[in-house]
């Protein structure tokens, strides 16, 4: 199912209208741009974009691996049970009319259901988003990739139930330079849910390292659960559930009733399956770029350095990384006698030589990863809080690339901000396309920053040797 | 809120205490009176003792005036027994010892119709509602995931020794996995049960009151 859904090496695409402001020609477009020979199929025209039409799936020269279905509801039951005869493997119906909009909506998921039964197709929504997997070109999507940027080739897989979340996901990705090794867009679940695409993605020989997901509930709770398990401490699962507020039906004749909002059981079981949960979707993006790019620190490891080139900037990330009302709860670090006469040796003299250490207006690029690599080479400093303040005269571009430089050197998770400057998109591409978490805000880096830190305890929690089996009997 | 309320317990207090005994559980020491049985002129366990009506219909109890505390001798007893009586024909008295108070914790377990049987572990007591103290995680649970439970509380402190408390960490984390086994394994029959309060005493854990409701009404 994944290989056909993510890497298929035919695509049908049904709808394919001449008129280009039709879904299924959009689509057309994007699918064009890919690696898989793609199969233009409409009722009556005979050329689109160049291509000769075929006039349904059955007329088709082969079993294609992937139908795209950009036609009405309606027409959705007769194409899936073409799909079935012609031995298509998965089937995306992009319309919406379904489940969502009452009964009879229902009842054409029913047929649908009951249409692939037995047979090897399998379908991914109705009423989606789409797929795509920027690696291999697959770009199903019916927002015109004029007006909704993709991203570019990556490890971070993106699972979302809504369209409109999905895209907004990928969106901010993009704008991010956060690169994508899937986009899964699961609409109304008829068939594919989250668990099935978490041991899919979760093999190891799949590109992805970390997947976030928005749910607004779960399709089959105690499986995606069991999938989330397994993956712990080896690909990162960030959830961003919503729908906290819903009252669940449940009866408060009892205090254990009464002081179960559905929210608090949902969040005591993310912990005990090692899901890292948040809380709005710049947060998944944020949490996921985290969880991909940085190494993953020993359990416990909480000791924080600061680098800026500001003494505002040093008040703030400290009040943030150690306040546990609205910050994160970590420590700063306390440097060693050692770490700071080198970083006399190297700072002005007037510049703080504690944590954090601030550089000032006077920081060059140099000093900028002078000061780096000191702080990384304490052993007290777990980890590192890098704000890069690129708007001063003496810094250059070529900070970033020091930066990457030295992050990797020592294998300490190192996360870095710029705030304020001029090019909101190049510099996050650069250094997070090296390798480092970049965020245009102090706090995003930091809350990012505790992700890192904290989500080895939750994993290993979860994986350590069980006194008493977790498994149902 | 209704005393006598339409939902039904599934158990009377009696055979839940008596359930959880044979789990392993410590619960007070106990004599129960069927209605026509005499008042014991002695009971096996010392005064002061509590009496309370045990009856699957009886939600609430303390608010239906259906317990008294700090029962000073037989002829208070004697009483007691025959006011619940008169109020509650029918109904059996449990008499118990008053059991030497501890933190108080509540431990409780009720379905959750995604994830199915969850527990419940937080302050307990009076103030439980009031602070909503409480970690919830899915059955099976180990006794790593417990002590996370208890972790994750506000009010963690008050099992680690806060201001001289003595409270058994591990009493309590032991009552959880032995009522949390028997729930998993009558999952069925369980909706929502509440063992609350639990008091939490230096080196053991009584379940002090213990309610149990089917899964129709939970």
């Amino acid at each position: 199912m994944i290989r056909s859904l993510l890497t298929p090496r035919s695509v049908a695409i049904v709808g394919a209208s001449p008129n280009p402001d039709k879904i299924g020609h959009i689509i057309l477009r994007h699918l064009l741009k890919g690696r898989a020979r793609v199969y233009p199929v409409h009722p009556h025209a005979t050329r689109v974009l160049d291509l000769p039409v075929w006039p349904s799936i059955e007329a088709l020269p082969e079993p294609v691996d992937l139908a795209v279905l950009a036609t009405p509801a309606a027409t959705v039951p007769e194409l899936v049970q073409q799909c079935v005869r012609r031995g298509v493997e998965v089937v995306i119906p992009i319309a919406g009319g379904f489940g969502e909009t009452g009964e009879e909506g229902r009842e054409l998921e029913r047929r649908l259901r009951a249409i692939i039964q037995g047979s090897r197709t399998r379908i991914l929504g109705p009423n989606t988003l789409g797929v795509l997997n920027p690696a291999y070109g697959l770009d199903t999507l019916f927002l015109p990739d004029d007006r909704l940027p993709r991203p570019g080739a990556g490890t971070v897989a993106l699972i979302s139930q809504s369209g409109a979340v999905g895209a907004t996901l990928l969106s901010t990705a993009a704008s991010m330079g956060v690169g994508v090794s899937a986009f899964i867009g699961m609409g109304n679940r008829l068939d594919i849910a989250e668990a099935e695409l978490l041991q899919a993605l979760g093999r190891p020989e799949d590109p992805t390292a970390v997947i976030g997901l928005y749910l607004e509930s779960f399709a089959d709770g105690p499986a995606f659960l069991e999938a989330a398990r397994q993956l712990a401490g080896r690909k990162p699962v960030v959830l961003l559930k919503a729908g906290r507020t819903a009252t669940g039906a449940r009866a408060a004749a009892l205090h254990t009733g009464s002081m179960a909002g559905p929210d608090q059981v949902v969040d005591g079981v993310l912990r005990q399956y090692g899901i890292w949960r948040v809380f709005d979707d710049l947060e998944l993006v944020d949490t996921c770029l985290a969880l991909a790019l940085a190494p993953m620190p020993a359990p416990g490891a909480r000791r924080v350095a600061v680098i800026t080139c500001a003494g505002g900037q040093g008040v703030m990330l400290s009040d943030y990384i150690e306040s546990t009302t609205r910050g994160v709860g970590l420590a700063m670090a306390t440097f060693t006698e050692g770490t700071r006469a080198r970083l006399r040796e190297v700072l002005p003299s007037f510049a703080s030589v504690a944590n954090p250490v601030d550089l000032t207006g006077q920081a060059s690029t140099a000093m900028y990863e002078q000061a780096l690599q000191v702080v990384l080479e304490d052993p007290g400093v777990d980890a590192v809080l890098a704000s890069v303040v690129l708007q001063l005269p003496f810094m250059s571009p070529e900070v970033l690339p020091a930066v990457a430089r030295q992050a990797r050197r020592y294998g300490k998770p190192v996360v870095a901000a710029l705030v304020g400057v001029k090019d909101t998109q190049e510099p996050f591409r650069i250094l997070n396309g090296l390798g480092v978490p970049t965020y245009p805000s102090l706090w995003r880096a930091v809350r990012s920053l505790a992700a890192i830190l904290r989500y080895p305890a939750m994993a290993a929690a979860v994986a350590s040797p069980a006194d008493r089996p977790m498994v149902p009997r | 809120m209704s005393t006598r309320a339409p939902a039904r317990l599934a158990a009377a207090e009696h055979e839940l205490k008596a359930i959880l005994a044979g789990l392993g559980i410590k619960v007070p020491p106990s004599r129960l009176l069927l209605p026509d049985d005499p008042v014991p002129a002695s009971l096996p366990f010392a005064f002061p003792v509590v009496a309370k009506v045990s009856s699957p219909t009886l939600l609430h109890k303390t608010e239906a005036g259906a317990v008294r505390l700090g029962i000073r001798d037989a002829a208070e007893l004697e009483q007691v027994v025959t006011e619940l009586r008169s109020r509650f024909p029918g109904d059996p008295i449990l008499v118990e010892a008053m059991e030497r108070p501890g933190v108080e914790a509540i431990v409780g377990f009720l379905r959750d119709p995604v994830f199915g049987p969850c527990v419940m572990v937080g302050v307990g007591g009076i103030f439980a509602e009031l602070y909503q103290d409480v970690a919830f995680r899915r059955l099976p649970v180990r006794a790593s995931d417990v002590e996370a439970m208890l972790d994750e509380l506000r009010g963690r402190a008050l099992f680690e020794g806060f201001r001289g408390l003595r409270a058994s960490r591990q009493a309590l984390v032991e009552v959880v996995l032995a009522a949390s086994e028997w729930v998993l394994a009558n999952a069925d029959r369980v909706g929502q049960m509440d063992l609350n309060p639990v008091f939490v005493r230096e080196h053991d854990a009584v379940v002090v009151d213990a309610k149990l409701m089917a899964p129709s009404q939970g």
